[in-house]
């Protein structure tokens, strides 16, 4: 029953998105990265041997996670030949604690590289990273939960009502924004978003981001990170 | 100072003084040799029948006495002259000649005393000339003492130019001597310095049988053993780090798949041992990972590279979230939107932000916090791992700063980091040109921090 699942939304995913190719020679490591993979929603096709990749294969698979050390033909040769024909993200696997390695596979054209042992959460993150296609929105409105900023205008809205903020706390909610999703250091909002000549302490930076949750209210979340400084969350967290 | 320099150092020093005396020892021969024969052609003119026409006349001029037809030696400094003049004299030093020179006292008290005995001669110093004073063999009348003017006038003049020959001839023959043993020498020492800039070791082997040779060669036999040795190390060292390679990559498969299975059983419930099973193989990896490093520091095996600080940080925090999160510690990084290049071996570096994060991680309770912050300041990067854990006083920092520089064999997973993590940091930084820094926080827990210059500040 439950391989009759994975399977099915391996299909519908495989349809949908492409494939994640695995590359691993190890068989007990090979089966509970592919379930991993499958358990977080990216179908896989795993290979157990290192063979080149026809140009066929390359329609459906959308990140490659190759081994570097495999039987057949190598992972640094799979790599090379990878890159000549597609820039598919690749992600390589490797027990070796080298730099070498990793720096050749880089200059190879690798994306990134985990090394052995790692924890199977780490590598979804990774791939998930690699999939995402994230993009720092620098047009001139930008959503974030119940906010809409327009930079142009310096104006900000939460369900079409205009919310009035001060110069420093728009500046300061628009450098949340910017990075949302990311904590930004203290220092860093002390030192490029308050006015210098006007006693420009984390203290007083304190106060007005005590004073911009109070006005956003429920429309975002302001979080305070622990060690670092301020968290605007996105609407999806 | 060189060979050669000595050499003609030498020479000189030893060589001037011998032809000096040399010369001394042969003008004092030679002016005995005239003085002996001025003596024998005045005595042969003052025979038996001259000292008694002289006694019996005392002569009032002086008394030319014939020089021989073939002027030699000596007697060759008289030019075209046919005799020498000489006077006469009492044993008092009178003379019936009104021209004669007066005789120095000490010439006469010598006389007087007997030391110039009748046929022998003895030297006057008169008007700044060298003079004979001869005892003629009648010791009483006019005619005891007869006094010749030599050809020696004022005093001996310096040795002449052709002395300098021999000591040039000296110091050629000793240069060419020694320029072939300087040039053997140089051979040998030119392939020592090739050797020291990175070419094989390979030293002349001489042919001579002088002790020269017989250097060379004992230097070349060890230049051999040197290779062999050299080359036993580089096998020993190659063998090392094979083994190591392999033993940390059979062991870091196996270990991966457990802590697959480990991760995949926590979500159950009822599962403490397997959260601490966890926090073992995390240990485990770590450990492996550390050891594998400490190799590779004894092997100089560091590569460097550029490298984007951010990306390292992004990719320790994430391997450390899942312990974070079994832990119920709660980790945040920040890192600049602009890249901070640095130069560094990306899994020296990797490793060692990852112990730190490590120890910071450990060294919590659950509802902790760790902040791993990357910052760009003037020219360099910081990079601080924040805790709000039980933390150590700033002298505890410092010991365990020196625990682990001395590479503490504990290794232990005990308090305040100490052991192996802590002494890869500390090395990884000093290798990479880095400070690093442990210090209590502000509000409590512990800061490590570690400083460098960002790549195109790097001269």
């Amino acid at each position: 029953m439950f391989v009759r699942k994975v399977r099915a939304r391996f299909e519908c995913y495989k349809r949908l998105m492409g494939v994640v190719l695995l590359i691993e020679d190890d068989e007990a490591l090979g089966r509970q990265i592919v379930a991993h993979l499958a358990e977080a929603g990216f179908p896989a096709i795993w290979w157990r041997r290192g063979r080149t990749i026809a140009a066929s294969d390359y329609r459906d698979i959308v990140l490659v996670i190759l081994d570097l050390m495999l039987p057949g033909v190598p992972g640094f040769d799979i790599l090379q030949q990878l890159r000549k024909d597609s820039d598919v993200p690749v992600l390589v696997l490797s027990a070796r604690q080298d730099s070498h390695d990793k720096v050749r596979a880089l200059q190879l054209g690798a994306d990134d590289y985990v090394t052995k042992p790692f924890w199977p959460e780490e590598l979804i993150e990774r791939v998930r990273a690699r999939l995402r296609r994230f993009v720092m929105d620098r047009t001139s409105q930008v959503t974030v939960g119940g906010l809409v900023i327009d930079r142009a205008r310096r104006e900000v809205t939460v369900e079409g009502a205009g919310l009035d903020l001060t110069r420093v706390e728009l500046d300061l909610l628009l450098a949340l924004a910017d990075r949302a999703g990311e904590p930004v250091p203290r220092r860093w909002l002390v030192a490029n978003v308050l006015d210098p000549e006007r006693e420009a302490t984390e203290r007083t930076l304190d106060v007005h981001v005590c004073r911009l949750r109070k006005k956003v209210g429920e429309a975002a979340r302001i979080e305070t990170v622990w060690g670092i400084g301020y968290r605007l969350r996105k609407e999806a967290e | 100072m060189t060979l050669r320099r000595r050499l003609v150092l030498t020479t000189l020093v030893a060589g001037v003084p011998a032809l000096v005396a040399l010369w001394v020892v042969g003008t004092s021969i030679r002016e005995g040799r005239d003085d002996d024969l001025f003596s024998a052609l005045v005595l042969a003119h003052f025979s038996p029948a001259a000292l008694d026409a002289c006694e019996s006349s005392p002569p009032s001029a002086p008394i030319d006495i014939p020089l021989p037809g073939l002027k030699r030696g000596v007697f060759e400094a008289f030019g075209d002259a046919s005799g020498i003049p000489v006077y006469t004299y009492r044993r008092d030093g009178r003379s019936s000649q009104p021209d004669a020179p007066a005789l120095p006292a000490d010439v006469i008290a010598a006389v007087q005393r007997g030391s110039v005995p009748a046929g022998t001669a003895i030297d006057a110093r008169i008007a700044g000339n060298r003079h004979l004073v001869l005892a003629l063999p009648r010791q009483e009348g006019p005619c005891a003492l007869v006094l010749v003017a030599t050809p020696r006038m004022g005093p001996p003049g310096p040795p002449p130019a052709d002395l300098l020959l021999p000591l040039a001839l000296a110091l050629v023959a000793g240069l060419a001597g020694i320029w072939p043993v300087v040039r053997r020498i140089r051979r040998m020492t030119l392939a020592v310095r090739r050797w020291d800039q990175g070419a094989p070791l390979d030293l002349p082997r001489e042919a001579g049988r002088d002790e020269l040779g017989e250097l060379s060669r004992a230097l070349a036999d060890s230049a051999g053993t040197i290779r062999r040795q050299h080359a036993d190390l580089i096998a020993r060292e190659e063998a090392l780090r094979e083994f190591i390679e392999n033993t940390t990559h059979d062991i870091a498969i196996p270990l991966t798949v457990l802590q697959g299975n480990l991760s995949a059983l926590a979500r159950e419930p009822g599962t403490d041992e397997v959260g601490q099973a966890m926090n073992e193989a995390q240990y485990i990896g770590a450990l492996l990972a550390n050891l594998a490093l400490s190799a590779k520091f004894q092997a100089a095996a560091q590569v460097e590279t550029s490298l984007d600080l951010r990306d390292v940080v992004l990719r320790v925090v994430q391997r450390n979230r899942a312990m974070a999160l079994r832990l119920g510690v709660q980790i945040e990084r920040s890192v600049p939107e602009d890249r901070v290049p640095v130069r560094g071996d990306p899994t020296f570096t990797e490793r060692a932000l990852s112990n730190l994060v490590d120890n910071a991680l450990r060294h919590n309770a659950s509802g902790g916090h760790v902040a791993v912050v990357l910052e760009i300041e003037d020219d360099g990067f910081v990079l601080r791992v924040a805790d709000d854990g039980p933390g150590l006083t700033e002298q505890e920092c410092l010991r365990v700063l020196q625990r682990g520089e001395r590479g503490d064999a504990a290794r232990s997973r005990g308090s305040a980091g100490s052991g192996l993590g802590l002494s890869i940091v500390a090395r990884v930084a000093q290798s990479q040109g880095w400070g690093f820094v442990l210090k209590p926080g502000e509000t409590g827990g512990l800061v490590a921090e570690l400083r460098g210059p960002l790549e195109a500040t790097v001269s």
